[in-house]
């Protein structure tokens, strides 16, 4: 089992540019999709990967250092109104380009991005999963990652995914937006 | 319109209704399986349909499937019935899945007219000797799978502690389907009510009703009420009020006790199985074990949980009747070797009524097994397998040790007493006399120490309680004058055959064939072919069992040593006043404790030559006057 080491054991590992958009970005986004959970994931010189805890976002903003702990996240949850097709298998500009526009034919706002590591990312952020309970939104999310032959795990909302304009904590590149509708 | 959530629902209705016309297209390939030939290879399939199901849904495949399958009913039924029990109880158990080899094994082998023997075989793996008791035990059991509750068959297991009673049930029991029994060491009245219906065989690792305080002795009456005729109870439920009416049919017990007595009643339901052990059998016993822990594919081989009968019973079909054409011709009387008229059954005896019932059951049990040999015939919506004679023939010659010993009452451990005093009668007059007896009274009587010896029974307690049941039941009288050590006479009263009612008799096996002869003529008349192809199964069934009789001989074993009861001051004193200048290293490989030699010294018990003796060894030494301390 991974272990989870405390956020200060890997800080400093950790990057150092835009701090503060980072954090507004975070808050932003924790003021419009309500409250989810982050994380601060690094390789170590050794090779070895350390997780530290899932702290919620709104316990880090009530203190300075969770401020500054908000400003090194470089993970989060899966919002509970979002859907996210992680294109994990064959990840090639024409797959991606594949399912934008079967999204776009079907009139579904997305906003595709490249990982930084190696895969791409399309969110869908629809308010209408809030009025369902979790279990039928789950069972929504599978059928549509399903249909796009995604992974599956992230259609539950506890799967961690890269945080959109931060770097990659693998590769150090920023996941970057691609493409969206409309 | 919300595109994402409203085609979302869209899209599960469709996956829904694929998955659906998926299991319609497996379920319309399943039942084409199930209507060829190897119905087995669908019934593989099933699991699929089943899982995750609701009982309706459930149900609705059920009656699909029993509309057009070839598959007996019963075996369906079992199997959908695991599911229900599934659902209700939220368990989600293996899977179960038949073995293809041991189905293909097992149809090979129950088409095989040596049956007996493949089963005599299989047995013999698990359980060394006990020949004809194990296959009686099977027989006894595989009634159970009979149709008619009044067919189920029930039977104890009597024998010395540690002589394998339980080994012999357990051994039958792991080759009968495991849902289909219980194999209990206790159990309350209410559940037992309760639960027995669930299943076809309730075991009882023991039963000891004449004990105070014996195991499971609450529960004789019971055991009396499921082994004829069922349970009927009518209660009411505590919590609910609710008044619950509960009916169990007729089922197959079987318990091992290490009594030599038992209730009258539950003797006569139950066909009792001695099961003895010697030194011989005990060599075979430990060296089995220890070959099967020796090599790693024997053991995992013997503890393999499925195997060809357990899956070859499955298989088989639980919906059928059995019909006995020939049994009329068993009343027929016959010529004996001094060419007087005899029958087979002895119908002046009360006892035969029960004896005929319960040995057609275990013939019809004996056909079951071989439903795949014999031909089956409808008559009024119902199959029927008609028996053979080599069914009866083969049932006769099991259990007729059994039926008898069922029927004398008594143990075969106080029939063996009774036989040496039997032999000894007539032999000891010299000594009775020298003990100071009257010559003329008392010559043909038997000293019963000698008895004791004679029979290896090393308790004296053992050997008085035996001799006190035969008395009881008037087959010995006894004399004793206190004042003459080991002076304990016992003479035999009557013929013990003479005194007990004389039911199936060896020597009638041999009428079979003559009384079956008239059957064979009808048979031939009506229909030839029919008559050559039965004859001549019937004709195959003598010659194997000239030798697999040879097989099933009885164990002829000693009882065994291991039951010893501790001797008690009682005995000591008998022994000190039998054999007065006996040694105290004597005393103490007899088994008698330090306490109990200290409490003989306290009481002066033993003479004075015999106290000096042993103060000059050292053994003893005393402390007080008169008195006397072991070292």
């Amino acid at each position: 089992m991974m272990k989870a080491y405390h956020m200060t054991e890997i800080i400093s590992e950790s990057y150092s540019l835009g701090v503060s958009e980072r954090i507004r970005q975070l808050q932003d986004m924790c003021n419009m999709y309500g409250d989810f959970r982050v994380a601060i994931a690094n390789k170590a010189p050794d090779g070895e990967v350390r997780w530290t805890k899932h702290y919620s976002v709104m316990e880090l903003w009530g203190s300075d250092k969770g401020l500054w702990l908000l400003s090194k996240a470089n993970n989060r949850t899966i919002f509970p109104c979002e859907l996210v097709l992680d294109i994990d298998k064959d990840p090639t500009p024409e797959r991606l380009d594949n399912i934008c526009q079967q999204l776009e034919d079907l009139k579904i706002p997305y906003k595709a991005y490249f990982t930084g590591s190696r895969g791409y990312h399309i969110h869908i952020i629809d308010p209408g999963f809030l009025s369902l309970d979790a279990a039928t939104a789950e069972k929504i999310k599978k059928v549509w990652i399903r249909t796009f032959d995604c992974d599956i795990l992230k259609s539950s909302t506890k799967t961690m995914i890269a945080i959109e304009n931060v770097e990659h904590w693998k590769t150090g590149i920023q996941k970057k937006l691609l493409r969206k509708y409309p | 319109m919300n595109n994402l959530i409203d085609k979302g629902f869209e899209k599960i209705a469709e996956e829904d209704n694929n998955k659906k016309l998926e299991e319609d297209k497996k379920l319309y390939e399943l039942l084409e399986k199930l209507n060829k030939e190897n119905a087995y290879e669908g019934i593989k399939e099933m699991p699929f349909l089943c899982t995750n199901k609701t009982p309706i849904e459930l149900e609705l495949i059920y009656n699909k499937i029993k509309e057009k399958t070839k598959l007996p009913i019963k075996t369906l039924k079992d199997y959908f019935e695991k599911y229900f029990q599934k659902i209700n109880n939220k368990e989600y158990a293996e899977e179960p899945s038949l073995n293809n080899a041991l189905v293909k094994e097992a149809n090979l082998r129950f088409e095989d007219p040596t049956l007996i023997k493949h089963i005599y075989q299989e047995l013999d793996k698990y359980h060394k000797e006990d020949n004809k008791e194990k296959i009686a035990v099977f027989l006894i059991r595989a009634s159970a799978e009979l149709l008619d509750p009044e067919d189920h068959c029930s039977g104890a297991l009597k024998g010395k502690s540690a002589a394998g009673k339980d080994d012999t049930i357990k051994t039958v029991l792991r080759h009968f389907p495991d849902k289909d029994s219980f194999f209990l060491t206790r159990g309350t009245q209410s559940a037992l009510e309760e639960e027995a219906s669930q299943v076809k065989c309730i075991a009882f690792s023991e039963a000891n009703a004449e004990r105070d305080n014996g195991a499971n002795k609450e529960l004789t009456e019971m055991f009396k009420q499921f082994s004829e005729g069922g349970v009927h109870v009518v209660r009411r439920d505590m919590i609910t009020g609710e008044v619950i009416h509960i009916i169990t049919e007729q089922k197959t017990l079987l318990y091992s006790t290490t009594e030599t007595v038992s209730d009258d009643e539950l003797q006569t339901r139950f066909t009792v199985i001695p099961i003895r052990s010697n030194e011989e059998k005990n060599k075979i016993v430990v060296k089995a074990y220890l070959e099967k822990i020796s090599d790693p594919k024997l053991y995992s081989e013997l503890n393999y949980k499925d195997n060809w009968i357990k899956t070859g019973i499955t298989t088989l079909d639980h919906s059928l009747e059995i019909s006995v054409p020939y049994a009329t011709v068993l009343t027929d009387s016959f010529k004996n070797e001094d060419t007087e008229k005899q029958s087979l059954f002895d119908m002046s005896k009360e006892r035969i009524k029960r004896d005929v019932k319960r040995l057609m059951s275990l013939t019809k049990s004996i056909t079951w097994l071989y439903q795949k040999q014999r031909i089956i015939k409808e008559y009024d919506g119902k199959k029927y397998i008609i028996s053979e004679p080599q069914d009866f023939k083969l049932a006769f010659y099991i259990f007729i040790d059994f039926f008898d010993l069922t029927y004398i009452g008594i143990d075969y451990r106080i029939l063996d007493v009774l036989k040496v005093i039997k032999e000894l009668e007539g032999t000891q007059s010299k000594e009775i006399i020298e003990k100071g007896y009257d010559k003329i009274k008392y010559a043909d009587y038997v000293l019963r120490h000698t008895v004791q010896e004679k029979c290896n029974i090393s308790s004296v307690n053992t050997i008085k309680k035996y001799v006190d049941e035969l008395k009881d039941k008037g087959l010995i009288e006894v004399y004793y004058d206190e004042l003459i050590p080991r002076g304990y006479l016992i003479k035999s009263k009557t013929n013990y055959q003479s005194a007990y009612q004389e039911g199936i008799r060896a020597h009638h096996l041999k009428a079979i064939d003559t009384l079956m002869k008239p059957y064979f003529d009808t048979l031939k008349k009506d229909n030839p072919t029919e008559a050559k192809a039965v004859y001549e199964r019937f004709t195959k069934f003598n010659d194997f069992m000239k030798t697999f009789s040879k097989d099933l001989t009885p164990s002829n074993l000693t009882p065994s040593k291991s039951e010893e009861i501790s001797p008690n001051m009682e005995d000591l004193r008998m022994m000190i006043l039998d054999k007065p200048d006996i040694s105290l290293d004597r005393l103490f490989s007899l088994k008698f404790s330090k306490e109990q030699i200290q409490s003989a010294l306290n009481q002066n018990l033993f003479p004075q030559t015999s106290l000096d003796k042993w103060k000059l060894e050292g053994t003893i030494y005393s402390d007080k006057p008169n008195h006397y301390c072991l070292n």
